[in-house]
């Protein structure tokens, strides 16, 4: 769920544009230095790109009979770093807003704070701090990706309710009031993405070993996958 | 009515607003992005809608199907939207003239959705008129004029060619994978061998696009692609029409709005 255009006041479209942007502007850095760097992963790059556009565009089966769409952003994140994702993220918003109207040009700040920044970062802190004190790869990657779209979905609510506080109950009223409304399909639906994770990744390392090595990935996580 | 994602780009393909310069249709619908975030909601967000949809329908000639198909989705996100902020949760409102238990609705919660709604239906409309007659690849060439550097603008520009050929692959991976494995597993574990056909099928595509970016990436090498693949802008002339009415509108929107929130 984008923030649609038009619904943000002007203040702050530009505060969630101004707080967006360093991490945007970092992310382009180093996307600018990989390509100068390694001019044969241009092209990988733009395929994440598209890939997470895709995937933000493939309906998953929920447990309620209805469907519903993953963020794509905590793959990304283990597989090309968080840096790398604001970029990205950014750039799939725009076509997301260009191509599919959804979301916004005057939201994007917003939009991309929350999926592309803050949504790939908790995902990969989840998944460092997972691999850090020892704990399973397969576990690593289901909190990464349950957490990087439960962070997107919680700040997007905050988001909101700063633009819509509660009339009776304020901010923290309005806050509480869009978290349960976003809980009740972005919870199981963020527990399913975490297990589609998993399964991802195990089919990864088992016929795309060499270019995950290529990226640097850690094979042992992968290969632990694999036999699970 | 379904959108999928090449509609609004055919759109733009065919328009016949694709003879204009980018920066003049921008600016059209910028103008009017930034009149629906700014103005009254009322009469304002109404104006811009107006406008925004006699462009797309009227002087673009954009097919109001393609119109009402690509509007379809954020009208229904936009009526979830307005209706959850306009149930007030807590001790009843000061102003609430219906109330349950914790929730309660009242003029403040009432109008504060309906200016989500105005503002949010508005600003998508100003958005389509750009939407619907500039492709992404005259956006991204339009980039390079804003010093944008071109590294970024070829990812992006790689990214959205790669898009067509993501979903071409996505849509014959699962269609083989429904050919072969069935529409709906059942039985026991079902539920399960769904979700690992769909990782399976998702892995697939990403390793398929993966392979393909490779070999395309050591053929675009081999041709001398080491920095960017500039393709020569289309020069186009100016239009003093369409700047001029898209100002003309903008301005009388500002007008009508600023006499009637007066009255």
């Amino acid at each position: 769920m984008h923030i649609a255009e038009g619904i943000l006041p002007p203040i702050q479209c530009a505060a969630w544009y101004a707080a967006s942007a360093p991490f945007v502007v970092h992310g382009a850095r180093q996307v600018i230095k990989e390509v100068k760097e390694r001019p044969e992963n241009r092209l990988l790059l733009a395929t994440a790109g598209a890939f997470t556009f895709l995937l933000s565009s493939i309906k998953l089966p929920s447990v309620t009979g209805s469907s519903s769409h993953p963020t794509g952003t905590g793959a990304g994140a283990v597989i090309f770093k968080p840096p790398v994702m604001a970029f990205m993220g950014t750039v799939v918003l725009i076509f997301q807003a260009l191509l599919l109207a959804h979301g916004g040009i005057t939201t994007l700040g917003a939009n991309a704070f929350s999926m592309a920044i803050v949504g790939p970062w908790v995902g990969y802190a989840f998944y460092k701090l997972t691999m850090k004190v020892g704990g399973p790869s397969w576990l690593a990657v289901f909190l990464c990706m349950v957490f990087a779209d439960l962070s997107t979905y919680c700040v997007t609510s905050i988001q909101l309710a700063l633009a819509f506080p509660d009339p009776s109950s304020g901010m923290a009223g309005a806050a509480a009031k869009f978290l349960s409304i976003f809980a009740v399909s972005q919870v199981p639906l963020a527990i399913m993405e975490g297990f589609l994770g998993i399964l991802l990744f195990r089919f990864l390392v088992k016929v795309a070993a060499p270019q995950l090595d290529s990226l640097g990935l850690d094979l042992g996580i992968a290969k632990e996958h694999a036999h699970v | 009515m379904h959108l999928h994602i090449g509609s609004l780009d055919d759109a733009a393909w065919y328009s016949p607003w694709r003879r204009h310069r980018v920066g003049e249709k921008v600016f059209c619908s910028m103008s009017l992005v930034a009149t629906a975030l700014l103005a009254p909601t009322w009469p304002g967000t109404l104006l811009v809608s107006l406008a925004a949809v006699a462009f797309i329908c009227g002087w673009a000639r954009i097919r109001p199907g393609v119109l009402l198909a690509a509007i379809s989705a954020p009208v229904v996100f936009l009526l979830l939207g307005a209706a959850s902020v306009l149930l007030s949760v807590g001790q009843s409102a000061v102003d609430a003239w219906w109330q349950l238990g914790w929730l309660s609705i009242g003029e403040t919660s009432m109008r504060q959705a309906a200016k989500l709604f105005a503002h949010g239906i508005a600003g998508t409309l100003a958005v389509m008129v750009l939407a619907t007659t500039t492709p992404m690849v005259d956006l991204l060439t339009w980039g390079r004029r804003l010093r944008i550097p071109d590294p970024l603008l070829e990812i992006a520009n790689l990214t959205y060619r790669l898009l067509f050929v993501l979903l071409d692959t996505a849509i014959t991976v699962f269609e083989a994978q429904r050919c072969r494995l069935g529409d709906d597993p059942v039985g026991p574990g079902a539920f399960r061998r769904r979700w690992s056909n769909l990782a399976a099928g998702i892995g697939q595509v990403g390793v398929l696009a993966w392979s393909r970016a490779s070999v395309l990436n050591e053929g675009l090498t081999h041709r001398g692609f080491e920095d960017s693949l500039v393709t020569l802008p289309v020069a186009r002339p100016a239009s003093p029409k369409l700047l001029g009415g898209s100002a003309a509108v903008v301005a009388a929107i500002w007008a009508i709005s600023l006499v009637v929130t007066n009255l």
